[in-house]
């Protein structure tokens, strides 16, 4: 009798703290997944603002960031059509400098227990231009 | 004693299991902590490092335009404390809670960027903030083609 409410007490603690233990992992994997994004998203951000900074003028300096960050971000697997691109070129000039703010929504609903979580990552970047450059 | 009165061992039973919960929630809580302020911390240590990165830039486009000129073929020279407060300037600019400091000769510039990150799970245990520290480096270059590497 005593045996059985010991083995009882076992299947009741184990029912306690699994869920907890299921979700504990759900979690870890859930910031294992943003924090991957978090570095692709730093990485567009910097990248982009660099190709911008290093354009002819502030046109190219758009086309050259938004070039560079697709192509970054593809490499980091940031695909899901969520990418957001915002170039500031009103600084455009030597001395000034590009500045580049990138948004990314995290597909975190791919793990079952986190399906209602969506985060959203950003970073934002700038990037001086060279005051003794030229411009072609 | 021939053995427990029934009463007394399903109530040490109970302890038992009530003790073991809490160490595991604890435990649980403790490891989530660690995880989700590790990644805050390196987020914020990739923040710290850009910002380092593009001042240090910054201030190594200050050459000693001057001195170029005297001498075209010498290899380009910062202006040290031109380069030091535009370096400043920038991380004052872009990074606004961060703190800088920067040393600049004429050869190169170093900016250290110090920014707090604010923990959410390890604030019970005395630490809120962390000093999130990055260093950058950067040299003058002149001329139409890559510095070489």
């Amino acid at each position: 009798m005593i045996d059985r409410r010991v083995r009882g007490q076992g299947l009741a603690e184990l029912a306690l703290t699994l869920p907890g233990l299921l979700l504990m992992l759900m979690i870890t994997l859930g910031i294992g997944v943003v924090m991957r994004a978090d570095a692709g998203v730093a990485a567009v951000a910097s990248e982009a603002a660099r190709s911008g900074a290093l354009a002819s003028d502030a046109r190219q300096a758009v086309e050259d960031a938004q070039a560079r960050a697709s192509t970054v971000a593809d490499g980091y697997g940031l695909t899901n059509g969520s990418l957001g691109i915002a170039i500031g070129t009103s600084d455009f000039r030597r001395g000034g400098s590009v500045r580049v703010l990138v948004t990314y929504s995290v597909p975190v609903s791919s793990l079952s227990l986190l399906g209602w979580a969506n985060v959203t990552v950003r970073h934002e970047a700038a990037e001086p231009i060279a005051p003794n450059r030229s411009f072609r | 004693m021939t053995g427990c009165p029934r009463r007394l061992l399903l109530s040490r039973d109970r302890a038992q299991s009530a003790l073991w919960l809490v160490l595991t929630a604890s435990v649980l809580v403790l490891g989530f902590g660690l995880v989700a302020d590790g990644g805050l911390l390196f987020a914020t240590h990739r923040r710290a490092l850009g910002l380092a990165d593009a001042a240090a830039r910054a201030g190594a486009g200050q050459v000693d335009v001057a001195r170029l000129r005297l001498d075209p073929a010498s290899p380009a020279r910062l202006d040290p404390a031109l380069a030091r407060s535009v370096a400043l300037e920038f991380v004052a600019r872009y990074g606004v809670e961060a703190s800088t400091e920067v040393a600049a000769t004429d050869e190169h510039i170093v900016v250290r960027v110090h920014v707090p990150a604010s923990t959410a799970i390890l604030h019970p245990f005395g630490r809120s903030d962390i000093d999130i520290v990055a260093e950058a480096e950067a040299a003058p270059f002149s001329g139409v083609e890559a510095p070489s590497r």
